[in-house]
């Protein structure tokens, strides 16, 4: 829309910083006594900073997200009652037609809930839109499906306090096991795509689990690297990390499979493949460039 | 030199779509036996676009004793073809007359026109969906006659109309269109007006608990869920009345349950009723409800909200997009009980502040939905087009608004030239208007980050804030 922002291609990740610094200006004027909550969501790319910021991607969600942001508003108010932490929740509205926008306008809760869009399609970019305008200590996001439990988050902290700047959840890391099996076809295909993601993550078992927290700062740091907007996103993420020396730690979890997910095991399945051929390539290169002396 | 006149009065009225010739594609015309709602929407806003100097031609098909061309509230109308054949004539007329045309308005109605296929690729067309209607095309149609609907009005029209702006005239069918039908155009909602404007003065609503219903009694709006819940609201609600004013098929068989149920001197039916009584019944209502199973729109709940009056209904096609939940009513889960969601509601009502502050925002809602706003949006999303495609511009679309209020006062340029400046930053499309030192601007297809950039552009990064368009913005147009 609006001229430049058209002829744009989808290539330049860096130049998403300059509107968010416009957007920092808008909402620096804003008066003080506007509530963070969602009403007033002037302040959903400026939030203030807190500890631990939720960030919930959700395209077309509106039958699963009610319930899903609703345990997340109740898990997080009781998480800061009892450990002082400051939590706050970012839904990211990737250009949903249905109505995600309102039900996540209405969230109430003890903890403030942000609505935030994101016009650039993918799982990928919604969530690194949410990371990049996060101010927050510990930054982590979760599938709109719950297929997580918000429990697995009381283990993470923890770790997370200790100084672990990835901390994931992992459905095949030690005693985690399935409740809800998925069907053959998508199991085959996630095995094919693990064995990939395996070549660029050799010791991370599951690097698919929707549910990871990271270190806001050392995430932030690796943000404008990352260009992967589909699915398979998180193994760029943590290869990134990885590579900037970041151990990741798993913590296994009960996990259970949703109908109603926006993954199309063809089309997104094949284009998760080509991706972490992409994202190969990519470390290869920035590999090279850094070896070779390059300016970081 | 400080400019003494308000913002408000800077902004000039005049139809983007001024001298252009426009032609409407529409299935029936006004006078046709079966004319209906889709009817009234072609016509209040094309007068509305003559009226605002725009030569409007209107195509439909031509019914027995009409006349082949006349002319109807100063649009020249053309017809031709019957039921079906119209498809036919119209897809005729176009190709031989498209030249005199700059925009073609597709009003479908199940099936589109195809405008696209015979226009030219350069002349603007913008479809205008008011329902989907694939599975209805099951319910009315054998096969292999249903099936063909269903092609023509999802996949044939995806490809013909590949990424031309469609019109919907709600959230509800906004959803479907892009995730049923599949287009892939951008896709604005322009809503329907509302003629009648009670003048009813605030404060004067009934001491007791009243529920008002002003509607054509018929029975897929299922008023009979109305009548059986009463008996459990008495129990809550002893002193409730229930006001039920309007004819049709169900009135009878509602008069006898209601009897039945020993309501007799509860719920009064009014039958059809004068504008006077009506109004006077709305004034004294608490509450209005709906408890129709899908609606195109809720009329009767606009206008009980011109009246004041807040309404509950079920969360249904149609009736979620004119209830705002919590603000102007409330939206109740479709398998749960309707007293339960009633009396929550008069419950809640019973607190004259809340219940003086739901009707303002009532009367805010209802006000925002006029015949005159709504041609000129369809007018913006015409003229957008008209230009698009001369510019050959091609833009990628996206579902999400943002709507961004900004402080005039906190304005330091010269506001003339701020809003001179306006039609040139912004889309054809995006909506804005002041209200005394504000300014809102609805910008369709951006996310806030972009919105930003655009308030930057504008000069009014530092006195603006913005949030996601909700349903309601798209509906109101930000007003």
């Amino acid at each position: 829309m609006h001229e430049t922002n058209t002829r744009r291609g989808p290539a330049i990740r860096v130049a998403e910083r300059e509107p968010f610094e416009a957007l920092a200006r808008v909402n620096s004027a804003i008066p003080g006594g506007v509530a963070p909550g969602l009403h007033e969501g002037a302040s959903a790319s400026d939030r203030p900073v807190v500890d631990l910021e939720l960030v919930i991607p959700a395209y077309d969600e509106e039958h699963r997200l009610p319930a899903t942001l609703a345990a997340a508003v109740e898990h997080l108010t009781q998480l800061a009652r009892a450990t002082t932490l400051s939590c706050a929740i970012v839904v990211v509205d990737n250009g949903s037609v249905d109505r995600t926008s309102d039900l996540a306008a209405a969230a109430q809760g003890g903890v403030p809930v942000y609505l935030l869009g994101c016009r650039q399609r993918g799982k990928g970019s919604a969530v690194r839109r949410g990371f990049a305008t996060s101010k927050a200590r510990w930054v982590g996001f979760m599938d709109a499906d719950l297929a997580t439990p918000m429990d697995t988050l009381d283990r993470m902290i923890p770790l997370l306090r200790e100084g672990a700047p990835v901390v994931i959840a992992s459905r095949n890391a030690g005693e985690a096991d399935r409740v809800v099996k998925q069907s053959v076809f998508r199991r085959a295909g996630g095995s094919a795509f693990r064995l990939a993601a395996r070549s660029i993550l050799p010791d991370v078992a599951d690097s698919q689990c929707g549910f990871k927290f990271f270190d806001g700062e050392a995430v932030r740091a690796v943000l404008a690297d990352c260009a992967i907007d589909g699915f398979s996103f998180d193994v760029e993420l943590l290869a990134r990390m990885r590579r900037a020396g970041h151990p990741i730690v798993e913590v296994p979890v009960l996990w259970t499979d949703v109908p109603g997910s926006t993954f199309s095991p063809l089309r997104d399945g094949l284009r998760s493949f080509s991706d972490t051929v992409r994202i190969h390539r990519s470390l290869h290169q920035s590999l090279h460039t850094s070896t070779s002396g390059g300016s970081r | 030199m400080t400019v003494q006149t308000r913002p408000d009065e800077l902004l000039e009225n005049t139809s983007p779509l001024q001298g252009q010739r426009v032609l409407l594609l529409n299935w029936r015309d006004r006078t046709h036996p079966l004319a209906g709602g889709a009817e009234v929407y072609t016509w209040q806003i094309g007068q509305r676009l003559a009226a605002n100097g725009s030569q409007v031609t209107v195509f439909t098909a031509r019914h027995a004793g009409s006349e082949k061309e006349s002319t109807d509230a100063g649009m020249r109308i053309v017809r031709g073809g019957g039921t079906f054949g119209v498809y036919l004539a119209a897809a005729w007329f176009l190709f031989w007359h498209r030249r005199e045309f700059d925009a073609v308005v597709d009003f479908q109605n199940g099936i589109p026109f195809f405008a696209p296929l015979f226009a030219g690729r350069r002349r603007a067309v913008v479809c205008v969906v008011h329902h989907v209607h694939t599975e209805q095309f099951a319910l009315h149609f054998r096969w292999p006659f249903s099936r063909i609907g269903q092609f023509l009005e999802g996949p044939a029209s995806r490809k013909v109309y590949g990424a031309r702006p469609v019109v919907a005239v709600s959230p509800s069918t906004r959803r479907d269109v892009r995730r049923r039908l599949r287009l892939r155009g951008p896709i604005h909602v322009v809503p329907n007006g509302s003629a009648v404007r009670p003048h009813v003065p605030a404060g004067s609503r009934s001491e007791h608990p009243r529920i008002v219903v002003v509607s054509r009694l018929v029975s897929h709006k299922r008023f009979d869920l109305l009548v059986e819940a009463v008996p459990e609201l008495l129990r809550r609600h002893p002193d409730l009345r229930v006001d039920i004013a309007g004819d049709g098929p169900e009135r009878q068989v509602l008069t006898a349950r209601a009897a039945e149920l020993g309501l007799s001197d509860v719920v009064t039916f009014h039958g059809f009723v004068s504008a006077d009584k009506r109004e006077e019944l709305l004034a004294a209502g608490w509450l209005t409800t709906s408890p129709s199973q899908a609606e195109g729109w809720g009329l009767t709940v606009i206008e009980a909200n011109a009246a004041g009056v807040p309404a509950v209904a079920f969360d249904v096609p149609g009736l979620r997009d004119s209830v705002v939940p919590g603000r102007t009513g409330w939206i109740i889960p479709r398998d749960t009980s309707l007293a339960d969601g009633l009396s929550t509601a008069l419950a809640t009502l019973a607190d004259v502040e809340v219940a003086a502050e739901m009707a303002d925002r009532c009367r805010v809602w209802a006000g925002s939905f006029s015949w005159d706003t709504s041609a000129d949006r369809l007018a913006a999303v015409v003229a957008g087009e008209i230009d698009a495609r001369r510019s050959r511009s091609r833009r990628e679309s996206s579902d999400l608004s943002v709507l961004v209020t900004s402080d005039l006062d906190g304005f330091g340029g010269d506001l003339e030239s701020l809003l001179g400046r306006l039609p040139q930053v912004l889309r054809r499309s995006d909506e804005w208007q002041v209200a005394g030192s504000e300014l809102r601007i609805l910008l369709h297809g951006c996310d806030q980050a972009v919105a930003s950039e655009v308030m930057d552009r504008l000069g009014l990064a530092l006195c603006s804030r913005m949030r996601l368009a909700t349903s309601a913005d798209l509906l109101t147009g930000g007003r």
